[in-house]
């Protein structure tokens, strides 16, 4: 069976870990276990799509509370909670600090696999959105100060003519930096590049078209 | 009773009668017979009949009444003759009754001495609340006299032969008979019970062997068939050798001894109660303990299914999963044995008690609620400890209260400093208990914990430690709680050592 992904678990309890482990591996997703989320942070970042299955109850840290320390360290991998003793304030909060999941014990099998593997989707789907992202960023950063200047005011959707008046530029200048923007960009026409500088948020802010 | 009087008025006119006529016969012998004797000391005969009905102016009248006659019968026969013999007799005559009636008068004064003291004791026997008895156990006198061994047959006849001859109300009363006649001139054999029968044994020995005063506590059956408990003190009263009046009283502690089953059986119920309360403070805890192994087993299984249905079946993936699912279910079972142990409501057992395992056991109990608190526990077990006598189950529920208690303590206490430290040592011949907390301590009097109904708690009946402190007293040894120099509380308890197999022979 090929890696659906890796799932990590943090709970306390030994017997409940192992057999999670065995559960999700029989799934074919690849478990790894940890007794506290220290270790589960020893281990740095999982390098490829993945979730975490976070028992709320735990001895020292409660898992809530590791949980809204993760997310404030920037970490961005899907939680799900698990807990014996879930209620109402408890699932909302799990819920807000961005949870993909609450499962009560005892879940059955396919309620902690589907949602192991929803999970590990919108993982997939994260990481290959940010991987867009980051090689979008890494384009414009080649782009040199000119070439930034011209992108951000072409996407506002000036002419040649008009970029150039308010750069002092001639057009000619203009057309050139704009087609090395192009090239550098990768971006097949003006509709993508205004989609790219969308994403990348380079927009000219100040640019309306009532005081063009 | 008032027949008896009826009767006496009676035999106290016939007398009186007899004795009239008589005195008129020795008159009439006197006076009309030619007789040259003394004949007017025949009066004397009067003053006695008159004694016998024992009334002192009745006595008086005769010795009266016979001087005058004589005097009389010498005053119509020798009247105006000069004194001689005659005046002799008449003078001996009067001394004779003079001296019969005097001595009358002190028997008399005597008798009725003796008689007013016979009625004291009546009236102190009959109107006894305490039951008494007199026995005539002469016939079992004689048997032993006659060589007889007091084997089980013979302490029958013994009981058989043991006529009661007098009992007072309270006596009838406490054998279930409206009044004593019931009692009297029968035996109490139909009221024995084996208890009784053996304690008649100890107590046909103890007479034997000389003894006069002798207590035992046994057991009587009423005439209802009810068993009463009866405390019985047999006295022989000095002058008597043959056992013709042996005293027996009698306490009844039957109420008493209900009253005291009650009470141990009502402390026995809120001893449990209080346990079971203990119990369900941790319920939340428990349910958790008990639930992890459940939900790892039911995954396992799941999982151990799938490892089979795959593709590729994985059997060796498919036996570890049946591996755990055993010892995950014997872990459920353990926890619910040590519950369960704590939740019955048994009498208590008494046998020998290893601490360290009790001590292990308790902190298991309570693992997880004390995570729960974020409380850390140290413990500090001596090796080697003699084991104490008890009930386990009574001890682990005083450990664990005290360990709660002390959790509780802490609750305002920073997180990183909640330490709950249990330490057992040995204490000279006993053995010492104590569960420190770094709490915020016991302000005001420290005895004032123990009173019932005292509690700090919100939600507390203040019954925990008042029961902890009975049971630790109960098994010989004391609860106290004291503060620590650098805050927080500790209480500790001692329990006598349980004497080793060894050490008895030492």
């Amino acid at each position: 069976m090929t890696d659906r992904g890796c799932v990590c678990v943090i709970d306390d309890d030994a017997d409940v870990r192992g057999a999670l482990g065995s559960l999700l591996r029989s799934a074919g997703f690849s478990a790894a276990l940890y007794e506290t989320p220290e270790d589960f942070l020893s281990d740095g970042p999982p390098p490829s799509a993945s979730c975490l299955v976070l028992d709320i109850r735990l001895r020292g840290e409660s898992g809530l509370d590791f949980q809204d320390r993760l997310v404030a360290s920037g970490a961005s991998i899907p939680v799900i909670l698990i807990t014996g003793h879930g209620d109402i304030p408890m699932t909302v909060r799990g819920m807000k600090a961005g949870a993909v999941d609450f499962l009560p014990k005892p879940f059955t099998d396919d309620q902690m696999l589907g949602a192991v593997a929803a999970a590990i989707e919108t993982d997939r789907a994260r990481r290959a959105e940010s991987a867009e992202a980051d090689a979008l960023q890494e384009r414009h950063e080649r782009l040199t100060p000119r070439e930034k200047e011209v992108m951000a005011l072409v996407v506002t959707g000036l002419m040649n003519k008009q970029v150039a008046a308010r750069m002092g530029l001639s057009e000619i200048t203009v057309k050139i930096h704009r087609g090395s923007v192009m090239r550098k960009m990768e971006a097949q026409s003006l509709a993508d590049l205004v989609r790219i500088a969308e994403l990348l948020n380079v927009r000219d802010e100040t640019i309306h078209r009532f005081n063009i | 009773m008032r027949d008896d009087a009826a009767g006496r008025r009676l035999a106290r006119r016939v007398n009186g009668g007899a004795a009239l006529l008589i005195a008129l016969a020795i008159f009439a012998l006197d006076v009309l017979t030619p007789l040259q004797g003394a004949v007017a000391v025949l009066y004397t005969s009067v003053v006695l009949l008159a004694s016998r009905i024992q009334s002192r102016m009745q006595i008086i009248l005769a010795g009266t009444l016979s001087l005058f006659l004589a005097l009389i019968g010498y005053a119509v026969m020798h009247w105006g003759a000069p004194l001689g013999s005659a005046a002799v007799r008449l003078t001996v005559s009067f001394v004779a009754i003079g001296i019969t009636t005097l001595l009358c008068l002190r028997n008399q004064a005597a008798s009725e001495e003796k008689r007013v003291s016979e009625q004291r004791y009546r009236t102190i026997f009959n109107a006894a609340a305490l039951p008494i008895w007199e026995g005539d156990w002469s016939e079992a006198y004689a048997m032993f006299r006659s060589g007889v061994e007091p084997d089980a047959d013979v302490l029958d006849r013994v009981a058989r032969s043991a006529v009661i001859r007098d009992a007072n109300d309270a006596a009838a009363q406490m054998f279930g008979f409206p009044d004593r006649s019931a009692l009297i001139g029968n035996t109490i054999v139909r009221h024995h019970t084996p208890a009784a029968e053996a304690t008649l044994a100890r107590i046909v020995t103890a007479l034997l062997s000389g003894e006069t005063a002798i207590q035992e506590e046994t057991q009587f059956l009423t005439r209802t068939g009810e068993i009463i408990d009866v405390v019985i003190h047999v006295t022989l009263p000095p002058s008597d050798g043959e056992w013709k009046r042996v005293l027996v009283t009698a306490i009844d502690l039957t109420e008493r001894n209900r009253a005291e089953q009650r009470l141990m059986q009502a402390q026995a119920e809120l001893t449990h109660v209080s346990r079971v309360t203990t119990l369900g403070q941790l319920a939340a805890s428990i349910a958790h303990e008990v639930n992890q192994p459940l939900s790892a087993i039911i995954t396992y299984a799941k999982s151990g299914k799938r490892w089979l249905l795959r593709d590729t079946p994985d059997p060796a993936e498919a036996v570890t999963c049946l591996d755990q699912i055993a010892s995950n279910g014997t872990r459920a079972a353990d926890i619910i044995a040590r519950i369960r142990n704590l939740a019955r409501n048994a009498e208590p057992q008494n046998g020998l008690i290893t601490l360290p395992p009790l001590i292990e056991e308790t902190a298991a109990l309570l693992n997880r609620d004390l995570d729960a608190h974020s409380v850390a526990l140290r413990m500090k077990v001596e090796p080697d400890l003699p084991q104490v006598a008890g009930d386990r189950v009574q001890i682990q529920q005083v450990l664990m209260n005290l360990m709660i208690n002390a959790e509780q303590a802490m609750s305002a206490t920073i997180v990183n400093h909640r330490e709950l430290c249990v330490g057992a040592e040995r204490d000279e011949t006993s053995v010492r208990i104590t569960v420190r907390d770094c709490g915020t301590g016991i302000s005001g009097d420290l005895e004032s914990l123990f009173a019932p109904f005292f509690t700090t708690k919100a939600s507390g009946l203040g019954m925990g430690l008042p029961i902890c402190r009975t049971i630790i007293e109960r098994h010989g040894g004391t609860l106290s709680a004291t503060n620590n120099p650098d805050g927080g509380a500790t209480f500790s308890f001692t329990l006598p050592a349980a004497l080793q197999q060894h050490e008895v022979v030492a």
